[in-house]
């Protein structure tokens, strides 16, 4: 038997294609749209990177699963919670370093590739911002990722990434509009005060890492730098406090709050997709009455006595009665003693992600705020502080703080009181500014990065104050309700949680989709 | 080769390939700072070398009518380069859900079969913190009742170049025998088919038997009646904890077994009725069978033959939640007219 067959030459395409069809503004918008969704999604800010910097901070704690694992130090490289942010990050990185090569040739006006090559800017900047603050030094990409480029790139310096995420900002604050000149369709999107803040947080922190390790000229030029921005933004004239702290938390007045509110990721109720993948938030579900992440007993202790004795932010920030749903009956939380009738719990709950009916328990109303005027405000008394010490325009600004706070609800409290010079200095100031950042911005994710850059008094950072010294009085445990004695008895801070100082602690591990699959990448000590 | 002995009642045939296949489709995993997760790469040469021997015989011919018709095949698989790579690791299982290992499995590394299992060892259980003061360091700091893992590089602590191959998801060998007895007008058909010697990672066990309660997922009875609750107390399964996975969000041995199996994959047993010729029908056969009777296998799985992401030839025998197959018996009347 005979079998005869041939073949056609057929031509395959071989070659990938790499020309980039012509870009309207409407598809710009789109992908920038694309990038926005990204880093608000839960991939990242919406979960995933919230919950180690709201968790390995001392000042909450997790009752079970992945928010003990973070409160006790457990994590490791392989967790979720540092792979996805990485990988986002790096994700909008790359769209941000794509749109931006073929920007030119779009077909748009001149006016909006200047807009969109800043709002790029500040993207890839925010993003290169939160890694190097989590992880140190990660490699620097400006240029798109094609089939030829070098997939496995060394880790960059941190004060590379600095330079990268600091030149970012500076020109994304150049071509960016006024938050009162901003177009209505882009509310939200950042702004020039969005990216002069961020500089500035980025200049302070920057100038802390180089106080930490030894370049004190250094650092003095990089407070000076995150002065004159914070300034920028003051005399901008764009944003201002609001009188009544509680209306920033208040879901009706949610637009009005961004008068105050720089920077912040939106959420909304989203009927058209739920959990995980829905437009809601879901951090509610986690800090209010009964969830998971709880407010320590000691911090608690701290933020209604001394400075904050009486102090109106703590009523709005904190929740120690509530009605539980689940048994229908009120709950009072330490420090507060029960009526006849009421149940006890033992930690107190964050009550600023409030959202009366959501959509399901990953679907809340509650937008996240990034920056908000009021911890400007902080900024610009830190550097000034560390580069003049607690003088005129430091105080000022710190004290606007403390107006508003004893402004209350209208009627206006003796406390907490507005600070004054004497007795002040510049590491007894740094501390109070510490502490008012503490109260002021609690739950809004900043307390991590607080406690790994700013300085104690003996130069070590706050966190090895904490962790080492400060932290070991409170007995271990959390508080329990004598009902004979009717007082709380017990430890003041939740078991485990008082985990040994060690400098590994002061960076997050490179997770394992990276340093396991690039050969050229190094993990952080300790890991 | 061919043979055919006793006027055909017994047949052989021998086979003996060496088979090397170029450019291979691997989706390489990519770093996370590229902003991607992989990329589609022509790389990679495999080698498939085996043996193959079918028997055919008629053991009886009588009044007893017994064939009996056998295989089986030998292959080992090599890669053998991957071009300018070194080695590629396959995809991160658990990435995001309750798994919480994210870790690679397998493994694409010249000189072994591709798909080849990448992971730590565990040596017991650490029974009092003089043990673990002795031993490597641990970034994870472990306690008393943990898992001991093994500093297979001898370096004094553990880290990723403490994994090591710990197993191969190919067969050793396949069979398959084949009967079909006739006798009168019964008959008796069943196929038995094996593969011995290879490994499936059981990844279920890495939720199961970590007594850990920080999901409220199920522990299985044999990790929780065992586990450790005091020195001495068990040197296998870890003491509970409601954190802090006790896995360490690591691949180990603990969870690849050993999957060989024999199968009695399908069984017919039929009888033909002896129809008269002025009869509207010309045959009719009663006939009762069933399908994957009988497993034999020390897998502590559901089925030892399964494949979880088996659309990659990067990814062998990883067995998450796979469905087993179903054993199912028919009944029932063939009539020809």
């Amino acid at each position: 038997m005979m079998i005869f067959s041939s073949c056609l030459k057929e031509k395959l395409v071989d070659t990938p294609i790499t020309a980039i069809y012509s870009q309207k503004p409407s598809d710009i918008n789109l992908q920038i749209s694309g990038m926005y969704a990204q880093l608000s999604g839960f991939s990242c800010f919406k979960n995933a990177v919230i919950t180690p910097l709201i968790l390995s901070a001392d000042n909450f704690s997790g009752t079970q699963g992945d928010a003990a694992v973070f409160s006790q130090k457990l994590y490791t490289p392989q967790s979720r919670y540092f792979v996805e942010p990485w990988n986002t990050c790096y994700a909008v990185i790359n769209n941000a370093n794509t749109l931006l090569k073929y920007l030119e040739s779009a077909d748009a006006s001149v006016e909006f590739k200047s807009k969109t090559k800043s709002e790029l800017q500040f993207l890839r900047g925010f993003s290169y911002f939160l890694m190097v603050r989590m992880f140190g030094g990660v490699p620097l990409r400006t240029e798109p990722i094609n089939a030829s480029s070098d997939f496995y790139l060394p880790r960059n310096s941190v004060d590379e990434v600095y330079r990268q995420v600091l030149q970012d900002f500076e020109q994304a604050a150049a071509g960016l509009p006024l938050y009162r000149q901003q177009a209505a369709a882009e509310f939200g999107n950042c702004t020039k005060g969005a990216a002069q803040s961020i500089a500035a947080l980025a200049y302070l922190t920057y100038g802390n890492y180089q106080d930490l390790n030894n370049n004190a000229s250094g650092a003095q030029t990089s407070y000076r730098k995150a002065r004159d921005w914070a300034d920028s933004v003051i005399l901008s004239n764009q944003y201002r406090l609001l009188p009544n702290y509680a209306d920033l938390w208040d879901i009706t007045k949610e637009r009005a709050a961004y008068e105050e509110v720089i920077f912040g990721f939106q959420y909304t109720r989203d009927p058209g997709a739920s959990l995980a993948s829905s437009l809601g938030s879901e951090i509610g579900t986690w800090t209010r009455p009964n969830g998971q992440w709880r407010i320590q007993p000691w911090f608690y202790d701290r933020m209604i006595s001394g400075d904050y004795l009486n102090d109106y932010r703590s009523e709005v920030a904190f929740t120690t009665r509530f009605l539980n749903t689940v048994n229908n009956r009120i709950t009072v939380t330490y420090p507060r003693i029960p009526a006849t009738g009421e149940l006890t719990l033992t930690q107190p709950f964050l009550n600023k992600f409030v959202d009366p009916a959501p959509l399901d328990n990953r679907n809340y109303e509650n937008d996240f705020p990034v920056i908000r005027y009021a911890e400007l405000l902080l900024i610009k008394a830190e550097a000034e502080n560390e580069i003049n010490g607690p003088n005129v325009a430091a105080l000022a600004a710190f004290n606007q703080l403390r107006t508003r706070a004893r402004n209350t609800n209208g009627t206006v409290r003796a406390t907490p009181t507005s600070l004054t010079a004497t007795g002040l200095t510049k590491e007894t100031f740094r501390r109070k500014i510490f502490d008012e950042r503490g109260l002021e911005l609690v739950g809004e994710g900043q307390r991590w990065f607080d406690l790994v850059r700013m300085r104690a008094p003996n130069g070590k950072t706050m966190y090895e104050q904490l962790y080492a010294s400060e932290l070991l009085p409170f007995t271990n445990g959390l508080p329990v309700f004598n009902t004979t004695n009717r007082t709380w008895v017990g430890g003041r801070i939740a078991p485990n949680t008082k985990v040994a100082f060690e400098a590994k602690y002061l960076l997050f591990p490179i997770p394992t989709s990276e340093v396991g699959i690039n050969p050229k990448m190094t993990q952080n000590p300790g890991y | 080769m061919d043979i055919g002995l006793a006027k055909g009642r017994f047949r052989i045939t021998m086979d003996y390939y060496e088979r090397q296949t170029s450019d291979l489709l691997l989706n390489l995993t990519l770093p996370g700072s590229t902003g991607f997760s992989s990329y589609a790469v022509n790389n990679g040469e495999v080698q498939n070398r085996g043996f193959e021997l079918e028997i055919d015989t008629k053991l009886t011919q009588g009044k007893l009518k017994w064939n009996l018709s056998g295989n089986i095949s030998f292959n080992t698989n090599k890669l053998l380069s991957l071009g300018n790579t070194g080695e590629i690791l396959g995809p991160n299982y658990g990435q995001s859900g309750t798994l919480q290992m994210n870790a690679p499995v397998h493994v694409a590394r010249p000189g072994l079969p591709i798909g080849s299992y990448l992971g730590y060892r565990i040596a017991g259980i650490y029974q009092n913190q003089a043990e673990i003061t002795a031993g490597p360091t641990d970034p994870v700091n472990p306690k008393p009742g943990d898992f001991k893992f093994t500093d297979v590089n001898g370096d004094g602590k553990i880290d990723l170049n403490d994994r090591t191959i710990i197993g191969n998801p190919y067969p050793r060998f396949v069979f398959g025998v084949t009967n079909d007895i006739t006798w009168k007008q019964f008959n008796l058909n069943f196929l038995i088919a094996g593969n011995i010697g290879q490994d499936v990672v059981n990844l279920n066990r890495f939720q199961l038997d970590g007594n850990y309660a920080g999901f409220r997922l199920n522990v299985s009875k044999d990790a929780f009646d065992g586990r450790w609750t005091g020195e001495g107390s068990s040197n296998r399964y870890p003491r509970p904890t409601a954190s802090g996975l006790s896995f360490r969000q690591r691949f180990s041995d603990f969870i690849v077994e050993d999957a060989s199996f024999i199968r009695l994959r399908t069984a017919t047993l039929s009888y033909q009725f002896n129809i008269p010729k002025k009869s509207i029908f010309r045959t009719a056969r009663l006939f009762a069978s069933g399908i994957n009777l009988l497993t034999l296998t020390k897998y502590a799985g559901y089925d030892p033959e399964i494949n979880a992401k088996g659309e990659s030839s990067l990814t062998p025998g990883v067995d998450f939640g796979s469905i087993p197959q179903v054993r199912s018996f028919s009944a029932g009347v063939n009539v020809g007219f």
